[in-house]
């Protein structure tokens, strides 16, 4: 498929600003709603979160504890990742 | 009970060790799954190289960044992913445990153990892919690499830190010489590492046990990539193979590395980058099939004295298809090795072997690491050797030949029987300096040339269990060949002739 040069010219234009705009969202997967002291809470802990918009989720397959998506890039303070990871350990130790 | 305890601390001590704190890590969706090969978006802040975990736990690595899609290449079990399943970065490059303990082991091209004998224990981490030493930290070979083959040994012989390709068609005998090569290393101070690429898993199995039944394997590791394994392994074996090499090297120490072979190597690339759709050269060969080969060959080398004065020493083996060395890869690897050691499937076929063609097969920079014993004899060798060559093919026309021509013609018949050698049989500096010895000084004339091996077997025989035990001690201790050494050999033979007629 061939695309115009102006047309492509235009599409990257408009994908940059999408990505720009991404960089300012953050994801906040938790187990159950957070309070807003909560909230509160963990931008004290992540202080590069505080001028991010922040978009809540939840997920109830975490157990417990929540992740925090930034782009491609992920923090993954469940305890289902805990869990897997403590899976993975002790199937190594044979 | 005692077990279930100590299994418990054990974990208690791997986890305790492990910091799982909340580490930011780089992730991507899986889009795309082909052979072996996934296309993952995201992992915007991934780099070449570096180790990706899948859901299930298989690991892979990125080969492919393109504007917004990465190509992994995946170690293991792919069969089991699912398109849109999560990628996470570990921010590691590629690289492989290695240690002492991998002497005597067959291992993957991740060094995990394959025959789960017992566990091996780790020293230190080696990234698979490395720059390889500059000019400034090596110096020219000049410690030669016997392989107990008399052809190769005087002919076109091998130094530590020297590249020499075998090469020639499917069974004339390149991984036999390989093999004989690493077999005589016992106790030479040579760590040997055979790595199998793409090959038949039972070849390896009776690689394995050929170097087993010959006390080989206690200064050998073989590192295995078969037909059978992904090609994402078939393609790292050679370069993790280098790595455990490197290891022993940086410890100032001698390694010799099997590459078996690099045509399939070569395959197994290709078949990566058609998937990864990267352009199509000559055989349908990626653009970069050149630098693949010389990046890893370019690893082996001499070290000097201030960088520890390790080895590596290459001995990789390339598949021709019907003689022909002007394929792609058989070209492209002559050229960046320091010589070559041909195989014909015709002398094979009339019992020469190794089939080795003396005429084709060079050696570019292993006669100055000779021993002064092999010089003295195989200057004389050579010389007989290309001048029967010059005149077997003329006097094919010729009916009348003179005497001269005649004893030329005789002299070179007997040296061709003499090189034959049986497999798995190395020899001796000494066997070797002897035979040649008595090849070249022309007491074999006399022999008709059917006799020649049972003369051969007599003359080791004499050497090596009654009177010449001195000869052997003596020349395998100096190196060379002394005029009151050669004198008691000069007797010797000359007996034996005489015994003989």
């Amino acid at each position: 498929m061939k695309i115009k040069p102006r047309l492509k010219e235009e599409l990257r234009k408009y994908i940059l600003n999408k990505l720009r705009n991404e960089s300012k969202n953050a994801t906040l997967i938790s187990s159950h709603k957070l309070t807003k002291d909560q909230i509160d809470e963990i931008k004290v802990k992540f202080p590069r979160l505080k001028n991010k918009k922040i978009n809540l989720q939840t997920d109830e397959e975490l157990l417990a504890g929540f992740i925090i998506k930034e782009g491609s890039k992920v923090t993954d303070l469940s305890l289902k990742a805990k869990l897997i990871q403590f899976k993975k350990t002790i199937n190594e130790i044979t | 009970m005692k077990l279930l305890d100590n299994y418990i601390k054990q974990i208690e001590k791997e986890i305790d060790s492990s910091s799982s704190q909340g580490e930011t890590r780089e992730t991507g969706k899986l889009l795309e799954l082909k052979d072996g090969v996934a296309i993952v978006e995201g992992l915007y802040n991934g780099f070449f190289g570096e180790i990706v975990e899948f859901d299930n736990g298989v690991e892979g690595f990125i080969i492919d960044l393109s504007e917004d899609t990465a190509g992994v290449v995946i170690f293991g079990d792919y069969l089991s992913l699912k398109a849109g399943s999560t990628v996470k970065g570990t921010g590691k490059i590629l690289a492989i445990d290695v240690g002492e303990d991998l002497i005597g082991k067959v291992v993957n091209p991740l060094s995990k153990s394959l025959d789960s004998k017992e566990t091996i224990k780790y020293d230190k981490l080696y990234p698979i892919e490395r720059i390889a030493a500059g000019v400034v930290k090596r110096q020219p070979v000049n410690t030669p690499l016997q392989t107990g083959i008399k052809a190769i040994d005087t002919i076109i012989p091998i130094g530590r830190g020297q590249r020499e390709l075998i090469i020639g068609d499917r069974v004339t005998g390149k991984s036999t010489i390989a093999i004989d090569t690493i077999i005589n290393q016992k106790g030479k101070n040579l760590i040997c590492i055979y790595c199998a690429v793409g090959q038949k898993n039972s070849k390896v199995a009776s690689v394995i046990e050929t170097l087993n039944a010959n006390n080989a394997m206690d200064h050998t590791i073989v590192v295995s990539a078969s037909a059978s394994d992904p090609v994402s392994l078939q393609y790292i074996a050679p370069y993790s193979a280098t790595a455990i090499g490197e290891y022993f090297m940086d410890k100032g120490k001698d390694v010799l590395i099997v590459y078996d072979d690099l045509t399939k190597h070569a395959w197994a690339y290709r078949q990566l980058s058609l998937v990864l759709r990267r352009p199509a050269g000559r055989e349908a060969y990626p653009g970069d099939v050149f630098y693949l080969h010389s990046r890893l060959l370019e690893r082996a080398c001499r070290l000097n004295k201030e960088n520890g004065g390790g080895s590596i020493t290459a001995l990789p083996i390339v598949e021709t298809q019907e003689g022909d060395i002007s394929g792609y890869i058989p070209t492209n690897v002559i050229s960046i090795t320091d010589g070559q050691i041909f195989l014909e499937t015709d002398l094979f076929n009339s019992g020469v072997r190794p089939a080795i063609n003396v005429g084709l097969s060079v050696s570019r920079v292993g006669g100055s690491a000779q021993t002064k014993a092999i010089k003295q004899v195989s200057g004389r060798l050579k010389l007989d050797l290309a001048q029967y060559r010059e005149l077997a093919a003329f006097s094919q026309f010729e009916s009348e030949l003179e005497e001269e021509t005649k004893k030329q013609l005789n002299r070179g018949a007997k040296i061709t029987q003499i090189l034959i050698q049986d497999r798995n049989k190395p020899l001796s500096l000494a066997e070797e300096v002897c035979i040649i010895w008595a090849a070249t000084q022309g007491y074999l004339d006399d022999i008709p040339t059917e006799k020649i091996r049972e003369f051969e077997e007599k003359l080791l025989d004499e050497i090596t269990t009654s009177t010449g035990k001195a000869i052997v001690s003596k020349i395998n201790s100096s190196k060379e060949l002394d005029s009151d050494t050669e004198a008691k050999l000069k007797k010797l033979v000359s007996n034996l002739t005489k015994t003989k007629l």
